[in-house]
């Protein structure tokens, strides 16, 4: 028997003993107060009774002495009669004192009366002056009719006395059965039901028992899975109740900051521990505790992958928020962690990589560059030399193009490339762009379109790269005969500029054609125009389309009027959710 | 030697001092400048610059900016602040973007050339400055 089934069991018990065990109670309760009451009665009755039989035994004295008196004359029995009648008075009186009930009072009050009668008319006798004859009459016709009637008198006090003790025995002895009946019929009762009921009962309780360990053990169950679930996810989870208490610690938790400390941000500003122990943000200014994730959590904040630098150089991406009832209320609040310190090394790696690609490549290939340049504008160089030092120098120049490609692509992997925004227009900056384009290809028709001025925010080299992929593009693929038109103009909030040139790009091409490293194979270049073209216009907040009607391919460029809104990769991030 | 081009306002004005931390590009820049005429005193960093300059002062200093041991802006901070150097036109090329080295391009109130440099523009660039 579990102790929960023996407590239930025991304690259904316990309720219908308890009944009875109250009925119990209360019947012996009343047959003890009723025998103590009637008791005490019974004792009072016997005290009156005594001192009544006193009386009259006092009565019966004083009535002796006077007849003796009048017989004999002696003064001693004169004395005999008055400490007889003080005697009687006093228990009168002691009767009067202690008898309440108005039967009682009355019966005594006909004693009295007929005492004092009888008193008077002995003392008149008594005094009388006569022969013995005479007297003799006078007491037996004066004396002795009072003297019965004050005996009757008593009796009747006495009588009635001894009737309510009388009553009072058979009222307790009745009582007596009485109880004895409800204690016995409820210990029948009691027998019965444990025998009859107890069985049913029992069985009652199991099955109850039964389906409640069943919903407890798959609440049980559930319970341990999520909690198993929460605890060995591969994420470092961290649980605090609104009071800033910490309440779970997933073991994933537990291992990652083996080596380090990471503060919750739970604790009263100036606690030792966090002191010993701060945290910084990705750019080294210490956090103060209140802005740690977990309290700005329990604040309702939501907090998302914020980079935090602990005290051991760690670093942890953190993402963390409030946990909310069906009512709205915040019951706690969660933080969890990843340790991405692996991969801020490898994004450091990363810029150190472009760093040497924008700075060691480059040194070299400006020497060939200056170097080549250089030689072209002596004048002692053979002719035969000249073809080759241009290739040399227009070489160079081509392999720091793609140098600059390789870098705007590897600046654009882990964020937006940064751009300078300025007033500008872009069918100005298109216009340029055309302009330097016709010079080494002074066959092919390429126009600029404005339709309607709007001036925009922009970096003008960086939009001017955006249109020389395009329109280079365009040139390479394009059909020869037909004109590449680049249009301009503004709608709403939006500045933008359409490439079209004739010739469709295929569907599946097209799909993909903002890749990075897609290339057709007759297209020479590392095939990033296109994906640099894109993060550049992205990282003006802007969108760059691709469509084919009509057998044409036309590249849309939207640009906010007001120049970069919000987060720039943020357009790169929706692209990648979507 | 024939084949030599001399530019214009050359051979009045005294050497142009080369800071270049990259030996190539510094050869290949002395070289460009020698041909239009200039004389050219070669420098590694900007504490070989700043010996450099005690021994022999230039009519203009061509520097770059990213070099170890003492970087451009530094250089430039120290030959402003020097009564002997302040009035030395300053001529910068960079590969480098807009910041570099913690500071804006446009605060260091210097010409800038961008890497890689266009032969015939350093060449009037130069020729600017020293007639200023």
């Amino acid at each position: 028997m579990t102790r929960t089934f023996a407590g239930k069991l025991g304690s259904l018990a316990g309720l219908v003993g308890f009944v009875l065990v109250a009925l119990l109670a209360g019947g012996g309760y009343t047959l003890v107060s009723t025998i103590r009451v009637a008791n005490e009665a019974l004792s009072t009755y016997a005290d009156e009774l005594i001192l009544a039989w006193s009386l009259q035994e006092a009565h019966e004295r004083k009535l002796a002495s006077g007849r003796g008196f009048l017989i004999a004359h002696e003064r001693a029995l004169m004395r005999d009669f008055e400490t007889a009648a003080a005697d009687t008075e006093a228990v009168l009186w002691k009767l009067r004192q202690r008898v309440n009930s108005k039967a009682g009072i009355a019966r005594l009050d006909d004693a009295n009366r007929a005492l004092r009668a009888h008193d008077q008319a002995l003392r008149e006798v008594m005094a009388m002056d006569g022969t013995p004859h005479e007297i003799a009459v006078a007491w037996t016709s004066h004396v002795m009719p009072k003297a019965f009637g004050a005996r009757n008198a008593m009796d009747g006090f006495i009588r009635y006395k001894e009737m309510l003790q009388d009553d009072e025995r058979a009222y307790v002895s009745r009582v007596q059965r009485r109880a004895t009946w409800v204690i016995g019929s409820t210990a029948v009762a009691a027998l019965l039901v444990a025998l009859l009921g107890g069985g049913r009962l029992f069985r009652a309780a199991k099955r109850t028992y039964a389906a409640e360990k069943q919903a407890r053990t798959a609440a049980e169950q559930e319970r341990h899975f999520f909690h198993t679930l929460l605890d060995q996810l591969p994420l470092g989870i961290v649980a605090a109740d609104p009071s800033g208490r910490i309440i779970h610690v997933s073991s994933f938790a537990r291992k990652m900051l083996k080596q380090d400390h990471l503060p919750w941000g739970t604790h009263v500003a100036g606690d030792g521990d966090y002191v010993k122990w701060p945290a910084f943000r990705a750019d080294g200014s210490p956090y103060p505790v209140g802005d740690l994730p977990l309290a700005r959590g329990l604040r309702g904040e939501v907090v998302a992958q914020e980079e935090i630098r602990s005290a051991a150089e760690r670093v942890y991406s953190v993402t963390a928020g409030p946990i909310r009832d069906e009512s709205g209320k915040t019951i706690a609040a969660v933080i969890a962690l990843v340790d991405v310190s692996e991969r801020k090394r490898g994004e450091r790696e990363r810029e150190l990589f472009v760093g040497a690609l924008g700075h060691d490549l480059r040194n070299p290939i400006q020497a060939i560059s200056l170097a080549a340049k250089s030689l072209a504008r002596r004048t002692d160089v053979s002719d035969l030399a000249k073809k080759p030092v241009a290739r040399i120098a227009s070489s160079a120049d081509r392999l720091n193009e793609l140098i600059s490609e390789l870098l705007d692509f590897a600046t654009s992997q882990h964020g937006a490339i940064p751009i300078k925004p300025e007033k500008c227009e872009l069918n100005e900056i298109a216009a340029d762009v055309i302009a330097e384009i016709k010079l080494a290809r002074p066959d092919r028709d390429i126009r600029v379109e404005p339709q309607g001025a709007c001036g925009g925010q922009c970096d003008r080299g960086r939009m001017a790269q955006v249109f020389q992929n395009l329109l280079v593009n365009a040139v390479e693929h394009g059909d020869p005969k037909a004109p590449i038109t680049v249009r301009t103009g503004c709608c709403n909030d939006e500045v933008w500029a359409a490439v079209t040139n004739r010739g469709a790009i295929p569907a599946e091409e097209r799909r993909s054609i903002f890749e990075p490293f897609r290339r057709r194979a007759t297209s020479k270049g590392l095939g990033l125009g296109l994906y640099i073209a894109r993060a550049l216009v992205e990282a003006h907040g802007g969108t760059i389309a691709v469509e084919c009607p009509n057998d044409e391919t036309v590249f849309l460029i939207k640009l906010p009027v007001h120049g970069v809104a919000g987060d720039p990769s943020s357009a790169a991030r929706h692209r990648k959710f979507a | 030697m024939s084949g030599w081009k001399r530019a214009a306002n050359s051979g009045g004005a005294g050497p142009v001092l080369v800071v270049e931390d990259d030996p190539d590009i510094r050869q290949a820049i002395a070289e460009l400048l020698e041909d239009d005429g200039y004389e050219c005193i070669l420098a590694e960093h900007g504490l070989d610059a700043l010996e450099t300059l005690r021994r022999r002062t230039p009519s203009l200093v061509l520097t770059d900016l990213l070099m170890p041991v003492m970087d451009g802006v530094e250089l430039i901070a120290r030959v402003r602040a020097d009564t002997r150097w302040s009035h030395l036109p300053i001529v910068v090329m960079t590969a480098a973007g807009d910041r570099i080295i913690g500071v804006e391009l446009e605060s260091l109130n210097v010409p800038v050339l961008r890497k890689p440099v266009d032969v015939a523009n350093l060449a009037q660039v130069i020729s600017r400055h020293l007639a200023m």
